[in-house]
């Protein structure tokens, strides 16, 4: 059984407590208009173009067997349709203009990978798992969460929570720490902006915290979209029917990856949204602080 | 002021700088970051006056004779305000020359007054002088001229072509720190005991009883030649406040007239009179000569806190007062730049700073705690004084706690470069493997950049830097130096004729050794030429057991002896040689006719293979077992060939990782190099990946590095580029001090951080004006960035924009 990874990010102090080694699962149920990681989104393998690394080598053009790559407007250009990713042209490219996102590993490899920077998680350091939506590949995330626990590191798991309630009660066997989002209050807006609705979500989380998870909040801060009083009231009405969370934080909006899309040539709808200010979330973490939440800005 | 760019001062800056400071050491402060280094030609005259009416015939007695002529004779002065006093040159930053040693001719003097960095000004008087007195008296009679002299060919080749350096040529061996026996003893006591051991001389059965009288005698014409010269600040100092109006000024002269005549004869009693003992000897060791490394008090922090605590039960003294008596040590330190260097050892290590290190923290002698309340106070001064010069850093043991590592942070994260990070534990063991008792190894410490040592026992000489990936250069050509078309090395074999990676690594390990070999027969050359020419009575009271033995520091005096090689280029070495392994004999991408090609055309028409050879091959520094195999295997090398070899003056050769600005000059003699760098561009530098090589963040950079067995050194280098928003919160501070906290577990020796934004940066090279005090870690130390030429200036951007990708 092999699982497809996007990324492993070592030196991940935002993720959890300590010192942490992040993977990041491909593949996810929602389309956050905001999404952070567009490249987490498919569950296949796909192929990014840095066009400021490009040379305009045409290497990519000359070993592709498929015939996949134009050149356009000085740009390379792939025809998805004939492209079978067999990865040829991202292993030549000689600038890594062309990269192969996700890659295939399985279990042990993935441990041995992960656990490179064991030495580092002592005093509550660990593993993170992220995505994507980890639960989509459920098989491989269990077989991966067995294996960690075997090694005894701390685990957190970032999961949207869309997911079988079964499956995510079943994680809690494993997971130290759930880092579970909640993008929206409102069902209808959350289908808006996400793709789908929140009930689901929000029944895991009260499932979980039943079950006696314990739950860090994450709440992305996108102003215009849920960052509004309403919807922070309601929120916090929420969150304060649960047991379990040990604190909540706030992940502020931000427009780096803007460029990600463009590699992925996919289309950004929501470059209209600004970054929030420092002030309103000093303003917002003060909201949450008087209803006794222990808040991290950034995770 | 001119041709001094970098020296424009930027007082709205420095006024908000010294916010945290008094009136008196602002003003302190602000002289001397404002005064110009220049060439003082007092010391150079005074020693050419002695000599030429010299007839004495005992070497350590003429050279303990002169050094007292200099200090009788030199112009000495107390500036407004200054609470501890003397000066080695005439004033602040007014620094001498060393002609016994290397003698300046005009046109070195003209280099020093013209080069855009790191110039010295040379006044129309100085070159005069020069002209008239100095050199006719020293031409052919210096340490450099018989240096050259006496080394083979062979090495005169390697040294041209950039192989390696040789610090001696042009400054003293000194590399040594200070241990407590300032603090417990007078050079009274000090007299006493060489008068006991030329009591003790057997005339009659030690063939070198009277080479031992000779030197005995020699210290103990030095130890009362310091108590003169204290004596005249005393003097000077009662004068003054005979004059002075002032009644809080009279009080303070007559105090410091107080102190200089009970220190340095006697052991000090108090803060006040430890901080100016361990000045006057400061200033008497690089009087004496120019020894590398300036010298250093050690671990200032366990050294004085006997007396702080005393003083202030007895109400002697307030912490206010103690951090403002610091201040007035720090300032000095800065008022003394490093000798003048000239050429290859001018770009080995190009820099004022003088690479005086104060130790914080660690372990003491019983192996407990050393982080006391004054470790504390050290940080605050670091903080409010932001000079490069003296050097600080911690000590960091497993039993220290994290506190003291997090408000060293707090310096840090402010761009400042200082303190460095040091592994204690990791250091007691490497000198524990050198042979050292585990109380002297605990007393031990690291001075200069990053150098381990056995503080006031050990004589540990760094000799010169080896360029390890010229080396390759030099295989790939079958021993010719492409550069010049000479054959300088062994012919091992063309190129194309390796079958396997493995038999071209044996080639690589053959030439390693032969260039090795010459390095160290130069050494012993010149070992000797110090050990039957120089000798240095001063320092040799002040290290042990040089009067045990009635041997000078020299001449194997100290109780331990170690002659130090330093590796560089360790990131550009292993990305070459991983390049090599995986290109042209795995996937066989390239053939080696073609290869050589590429690397001798700097790789001109071959833009798409350099590209693949620099995004597509295992790199150092991310925790890759393929790149970091050869690391260790490079490492290894070197080390066995040459750790444990004989000195002249009996002892060890050792190595360290480290290349200070070496690796720009190193660059600079190699072509274009297989990990896809460009002819003469700089090498990477200390133990630090390849600059931008490291994709897997600081865990992956510290794992690779980690790898390399440092506890068989003595001493390694990583430059670890933060920039200040990684630190900006406490979660960031603490994720740093785990960093530390593991990298040392793993018997790392050291890490220091340079936090600092590339936007920053490149202002900062496009108006020096705006930043004159702008500080950044360059390699075991830190420097004014623009002090820096532009090639590692650039460098230092390049390191930063990377990280912020």
């Amino acid at each position: 059984m092999k699982g497809l990874i996007f990324d492993i990010k070592r030196y991940s102090i935002h993720d959890g407590p300590g010192l942490r080694t992040t993977v990041f699962f491909k593949g996810c149920p929602l389309r956050c208009l905001w999404c952070h990681n567009p490249e987490s989104q498919k569950t296949t393998q796909e192929i990014m173009y840095y066009e400021d690394k490009c040379i305009l080598c045409f290497i990519c053009k000359h070993v592709c067997k498929f015939d996949a790559i134009e050149i356009k407007k000085n740009k390379i250009s792939i025809d998805t349709k004939k492209c079978t990713l067999c990865g040829d042209c991202t292993d030549n490219c000689p600038t890594t203009a062309l990269k192969l996102v996700g890659k295939f590993y399985d279990v042990d490899e993935l441990v041995e990978e992960v656990l490179k920077d064991k030495s580092f998680f002592e005093d509550g350091g660990g593993v993170t798992i992220s995505g994507g939506e980890p639960l989509l590949q459920y098989e491989f995330l269990i077989e991966l969460l067995k294996a960690l626990k075997e090694e005894n590191v701390h685990i957190a798991l970032d999961t949207t929570g869309f997911t079988e309630e079964e499956k995510l009660i079943e994680t809690t066997k494993y997971v130290d720490l759930y880092l579970y989002d909640i993008k929206h209050m409102d069902s209808e807006k959350h289908k808006a902006y996400t793709g789908v609705e929140n009930e689901k979500i929000l029944k895991n989380l009260k499932s979980l915290d039943k079950h006696g998870g314990k739950i860090a909040i994450r709440l992305p801060i996108i102003p215009s979209i849920n960052d509004d009083e309403e919807n922070i009231k309601r929120t916090i009405e929420f969150i304060k029917t649960l047991r379990n969370v040990v604190s909540v934080d706030f992940l502020p909006y931000h427009s780096m990856m803007v460029d990600k899309y463009k590699r992925l040539n996919m289309p950004f709808f929501v470059s209209h949204i600004k970054e929030p200010t420092n002030e309103e979330m000093e303003k917002l973490k003060e909201t949450f602080e008087k209803d006794g939440f222990k808040v991290n800005v950034g995770g | 002021m001119d041709n001094v760019a970098c020296k424009v001062v930027d007082y709205t800056k420095i006024i908000k700088e010294d916010s945290g400071m008094n009136d008196r050491i602002k003003k302190l402060r602000r002289q001397s970051i404002e005064a110009v280094e220049r060439i003082s030609v007092e010391r150079a005259k005074l020693l050419t006056e002695f000599y030429k009416n010299c007839k004495e015939k005992s070497e350590p007695i003429k050279k303990a004779k002169a050094f007292e002529y200099i200090l009788m004779n030199k112009k000495i002065a107390i500036y407004d305000g200054e609470l501890i006093v003397g000066e080695r040159g005439e004033e602040p930053k007014a620094t001498p020359t060393y002609p016994e040693i290397t003698l300046h001719k005009r046109e070195d003097l003209e280099a020093l007054n013209n080069r855009p960095k790191v110039s010295y000004k040379v006044s129309d008087e100085v070159f005069e002088i020069y002209e008239k007195e100095i050199i006719p008296f020293w031409e052919g009679k210096t340490i450099r001229e018989m240096i050259f002299k006496e080394v083979p060919q062979r090495w005169k080749d390697a040294f041209e072509a950039g192989v390696f350096t040789e610090f001696m040529e042009q400054r003293a061996p000194g590399h040594t720190v200070l241990d407590g026996k300032i603090y417990k003893k007078g050079m009274l006591d000090f007299i006493k005991e060489i008068d006991e051991q030329i009591e003790k001389l057997d005339l009659e059965h030690d063939r070198e009883a009277l080479d031992k009288k000779e030197e005995l005698e020699a210290m103990k014409i030095a130890a009362n030649a310091i108590i003169k010269f204290a004596e005249r600040y005393s003097k000077l100092a009662k004068e003054m406040a005979q004059k002075e109006e002032n009644e809080e000024r009279k009080k303070e002269l007559l105090q410091i007239a107080e102190i200089c005549s009970w220190v340095p004869a006697h052991a000090p009693r108090t803060f006040h009179e430890a901080l100016q003992y361990y000045w006057f000897v400061h200033i008497g060791v690089i009087t004496e000569l120019n020894g590398w490394d300036a010298f250093s008090p050690g671990k200032l922090d366990k050294h004085l806190y006997p007396f702080y605590k005393k003083d202030i039960e007895e109400g002697r003294l307030i912490k206010d007062k103690a951090k403002e008596l610091l201040e007035c040590l720090w300032v000095k330190f800065h008022n003394h730049p490093a000798p003048p260097k000239v050429g290859v050892t001018a770009e080995e290590s190009s820099t004022y700073t003088d690479f005086a290190q104060i130790n914080i923290g660690g372990i003491k002698e019983d192996g407990t705690d050393n982080v006391n309340e004054l470790s504390y106070l050290l940080l605050d001064v670091i903080e409010e004084m932001r000079l490069v010069q003296p050097n600080a850093s911690i000590h960091v043991s497993k039993k220290n706690p994290d506190k003291f590592i997090k408000r060293a942070m707090e310096i840090i994260k402010t761009g400042f470069g200082q303190p460095s990070i040091f592994n204690s534990d990791a250091v007691v063991m490497e000198l524990l493997r050198q042979g050292k008792s585990i109380e002297d190894a605990r007393c031990g410490g690291t001075s200069g950049c990053v150098e381990s040592g056995a503080f006031g026992k050990e004589n540990y000489t760094l000799t010169g830097y080896f360029n390890i990936p010229k080396i390759l250069e030099i295989t790939l050509h079958n021993g010719v130096d492409p550069l010049t078309g000479k054959q300088i090395g062994l012919k091992t074999g063309n190129f194309e004729d390796f079958e396997t990676f493995e038999n071209f690594m044996e080639a690589f390990k053959k030439q390693l050794r032969y260039f090795i070999d010459i390095k160290i027969e130069g050494n012993l050359i010149i070992e000797r030429i110090y050990a039957k020419h120089i000798a240095a009575p001063f320092l040799s009271i002040l290290i042990d057991d040089c009067i045990k033995k009635g041997k000078d520091y020299y001449n194997g005096g100290a109780r331990y002896n170690s002659c130090y090689i330093q590796g560089v280029g360790t990131g550009t070495i292993t990305d070459s040689l991983a390049a090599i392994k995986q290109t042209v004999f795995e996937e066989k991408r390239f053939g080696k006719r073609e290869f050589i090609e590429m690397l001798d055309r700097n790789f001109e028409g071959y833009e798409l293979e350099r590209q693949y050879l620099l995004n597509k091959t295992h790199k150092y520094g991310n925790d890759d077992d393929y790149a970091d195999n050869l690391m260790k295997e490079v490492f290894e090398e070197f080390f066995k060939n040459i750790d444990g070899r004989p000195i002249y003056k009996g002892g060890q050769f050792r190595i360290n990782m480290l290349p200070t600005t070496v690796h720009v000059y190193f660059g600079s003699k190699i072509g274009a190099t297989p990990d896809g760098r460009k002819a003469f561009e700089p090498i990477s530098e200390g133990i630090s990946p390849v600059q931008g090589m490291d994709k897997n963040g600081p865990t992956a950079v510290l794992k690779s590095a980690a790898k390399m067995d440092h506890i068989k050194t003595g001493g390694t280098l990583l430059n670890l580029k933060f920039t200040p928003d990684l630190l900006k919160d406490e979660k960031g501070i603490d994720a740093v001090v785990k960093l530390i906290r593991t990298y040392f577990k793993l018997d790392s020796h050291h890490v220091q951080f340079n936090v600092v934004s590339a936007e920053t940066l490149r202002d900062a090279k496009k108006h020096p004006e705006k930043y004159g005090d702008l500080i950044v870690r360059v390699a075991g130390y830190s420097d004014y960035f623009c002090h820096l030429n532009e090639k590692l200036q650039d460098e230092i951007i390049r390191r930063t924009e990377h990280e912020t990708v």
